[in-house]
């Protein structure tokens, strides 16, 4: 069927859902060096954090190794979780 | 071209923009969408003052710019600044924006275009020529017309999509 090839919309697609607060409070780091250390606004840690924004798969690389875990202990699909 | 030292200074200067919080009142969802409302009226009723004169045209400028100028901190110049000083999501927030700021404006000119067009068939203009007479205010009226709108709309869009600190 046609509605199930291609992209989805944008309000069907899965959540990205994470753990950075979590692992970051655990290594002390406050969003602010971890923004510093990424290179990005600490506003960008605070969307990624809450699920509201997705970031790319450099970002998401770069955040994993100042956390100093493996990418998929820090992001899964909403979906996954459930 | 631009010295090391400008280069310098404007960096520093985007570097205490991107961490200002001193705007943090205007981030507030909404107080920043009050803001942004009343720029965009401030925006289209500044054609509309001059034509009632020079000291009620400047004055509701002015009020667009205060608002504008308010905005541009609140959301740290996202909508204006280079590439280079903007992360992923914030290039992804502006080019989000800039679709719809196209869209907005795309609207308003087109909407403008058809008022005209539908204006000279309704005084049957087909047959005689249309004179209009413009003074100094009514030239400022058209400048503004289309000036206050393209200066902050891309701005304005941006807020509209809600504040946070």
């Amino acid at each position: 069927m046609l509605c199930d090839m291609g992209r989805k919309p944008k309000d069907q697609e899965e959540r990205v859902i994470n753990r950075i607060e979590e692992l970051r409070l655990a290594s002390g780091i406050s969003r602010q060096e971890l923004a510093d250390a990424v290179g990005v606004h600490y506003q960008t840690v605070g969307y990624i954090e809450r699920g509201e924004y997705s970031p790319s798969l450099v970002l998401a690389l770069q955040i994993a190794k100042v956390l100093g875990t493996p990418v998929e202990n820090i992001f899964s699909l909403e979906e996954e979780k459930n | 071209m631009v010295s090391a030292k400008d280069t310098q200074k404007i960096e520093e200067r985007i570097a205490r923009l991107q961490n200002d919080t001193s705007f943090d009142w205007a981030r507030k969802p909404a107080v920043q969408k009050s803001i942004a409302v009343a720029t965009a009226l401030a925006a289209l009723a500044t054609p509309v003052g001059f034509l009632n004169g020079s000291i009620t045209g400047v004055a509701v400028a002015a009020v667009m710019f205060v608002g504008y100028f308010i905005l541009r901190a609140a959301t740290r110049e996202v909508a204006e600044l280079p590439n280079r000083y903007l992360d992923e999501r914030e290039l992804a927030l502006r080019n989000a924006t800039y679709v719809k700021a196209y869209q907005t404006a795309a609207t308003l000119v087109a909407g403008l275009a058809v008022f005209m067009f539908i204006y000279a068939i309704s005084i049957d203009v087909a047959d005689e020529k249309f004179a209009i007479e413009l003074g100094f205010d009514q030239i400022q009226a058209v400048v503004w017309l289309f000036l206050g709108p393209i200066t902050v709309i891309p701005t304005v869009t941006l807020a509209l999509k809600g504040g946070r600190k």
